[in-house]
């Protein structure tokens, strides 16, 4: 009975799943079982192919995070390096900004230099002087500019050998031809006795401003043209002629303590002489 | 219940299968029918009632992954299920020859099949060439044998497992 309703529900089966084959002519149709199968199977051989594919791509992946690793050691030796060398140059950057600075004087004003050390300062008697010592070999002469990397300090006033005596700008008898690096204007800078310089004979046509910028003129035979003075940092009414001008120094006197000597460039003798001197 | 179970597994497994292998070797994964091996795997283990109806699913599930006409795996598995079920009555199917045998004559049978019911509803059957058919069944065959001493070896180390256990169990 049992091999009997066996056979009969093979032979139903077998029926059945001819008629689905023979319902499908040859086409090929999605059918209903078809599709649940699908939908229950599909997913589970999707992972397996995922999973499969991950697999190889494992020695690819190993491989590629090796030679990475191998790339961040070795960029991170070569950074080390590199910051070595950034501290090495930044601290070279700095020498060099420095000696920089000196040498565009050098080469702005056109003259050669020579160091020289500040061995004495009198900021308090009425002539504001500083004493210089030069290296070796050093020679100086009367009326040479000395100059700091922050802009004028004065003139050497005397020469004994190695030594030379610097009348600083903010002395009282101190005078320097000077011009306003905006508008060009011309005046002189003298000192005052108490820190402070004032530019005199400023027309008062001229255009002036808070923080204009003064430097020498190059006209009074001493000083090249170009060097820093200081800064405006007052305008007064003055006389009806002239603007009062207060002058706030480009150079802290009281932190000086190296200076440049610049060499000095006179002029001609002829052109010294008043005009027909030469006439007979 | 049991045969349910194992179709269940057979079906992921064979599945798998078929995946990894198409995935690795797609030119491999014609050569090997593992639906086939779930096919007589449950079939030897239940009645003939059960069996047919496990291969038919098992060959509808291989229709799936195959081009051809829905059903024709389906009505293979049917006639493979029913048959295998019969012959593991009559016979002890567990020594590793006849389970060779078994494999190899269901894999046969079922190319068989399939190419007769192609050349029947279709008109126009691929018929496979003699090598590619003895490939297959000797594949299928050796997929089969592996599998069955695979279950055999997992089964006796779950045996063991539980006998170590309730020894020691017992000692504490």
């Amino acid at each position: 009975m049992s091999a009997r309703r066996d056979r009969l529900i093979l032979v139903l089966l077998l029926s059945g799943q001819f008629a689905l084959v023979s319902s499908q002519g040859g086409e090929r149709q999605q059918t209903v079982a078809e599709s649940t199968l699908t939908r229950l199977l599909g997913p589970f051989a999707s992972a397996v192919t995922a999973t499969q594919r991950a697999a190889e791509d494992v020695p690819a992946r190993a491989a590629t995070r090796s030679s990475l690793r191998l790339e961040n050691e070795r960029l991170r030796a070569e950074l080390e390096v590199a910051r070595q060398q950034q501290v090495e140059l930044v601290r070279v950057r700095g020498e060099l900004a420095r000696l920089a600075v000196m040498l565009d004087y050098r080469d702005f004003t056109g003259t050669k230099a020579q160091v020289a050390d500040v061995v004495y300062a009198d900021y308090a008697s009425w002539l504001r002087t500083l004493v210089i010592r030069g290296g070796r070999g050093a020679r100086f002469e009367v009326d040479q500019p000395v100059v700091s990397t922050d802009g004028l300090v004065g003139r050497i006033v005397g020469v004994a050998g190695p030594w030379a005596k610097v009348q600083l700008l903010t002395d009282r008898v101190a005078a320097v031809g000077a011009q306003l690096a905006r508008t060009r204007r011309q005046g002189v800078v003298r000192g005052s006795g108490s820190g402070q310089l004032h530019l005199d004979y400023l027309s008062r046509q001229a255009e002036i401003e808070i923080g204009d910028l003064v430097q020498t003129a190059g006209i009074d035979g001493v000083y090249p043209r170009g060097l820093m003075i200081g800064s405006v940092v007052a305008i007064g009414t003055g006389g009806e002629l002239f603007h009062d001008v207060e002058i706030q120094p480009a150079v802290d006197f009281s932190r000086l303590d190296q200076v440049l000597v610049l060499e000095r460039s006179e002029i001609p003798e002829v052109l010294r002489r008043p005009q027909g001197e030469d006439s007979p | 219940m049991i045969v349910l179970a194992r179709l269940a597994i057979g079906l992921l497994i064979a599945t798998a299968l078929r995946a990894g292998v198409t995935a690795v070797a797609p030119g491999v994964a014609g050569l090997v029918d593992p639906f086939v091996v779930v096919m007589v795997w449950v079939a030897v283990a239940t009645t003939p009632m059960p069996a047919q109806l496990a291969g038919m699913v098992t060959g509808l599930a291989r229709d799936v992954f195959t081009g051809r006409p829905f059903g024709l795996g389906g009505f293979a598995g049917t006639l493979i299920g029913y048959a295998v079920a019969r012959f593991a009555q009559h016979l002890l199917v567990r020594q590793p020859r006849t389970l060779a045998l078994v494999f190899a004559l269901a894999a046969a049978a079922e190319q068989a099949i399939v190419a007769v019911l192609e050349s029947i509803l279709m008109g126009d059957p691929v018929v496979p060439s003699i090598d590619r058919v003895a490939i297959r069944v000797a594949a299928t065959t050796a997929l089969g044998v592996l599998w069955y001493n695979s279950e055999h070896a997992l089964l006796r180390s779950i045996a063991r497992w539980r006998r170590e256990r309730g020894g020691r169990l017992r000692l504490g």
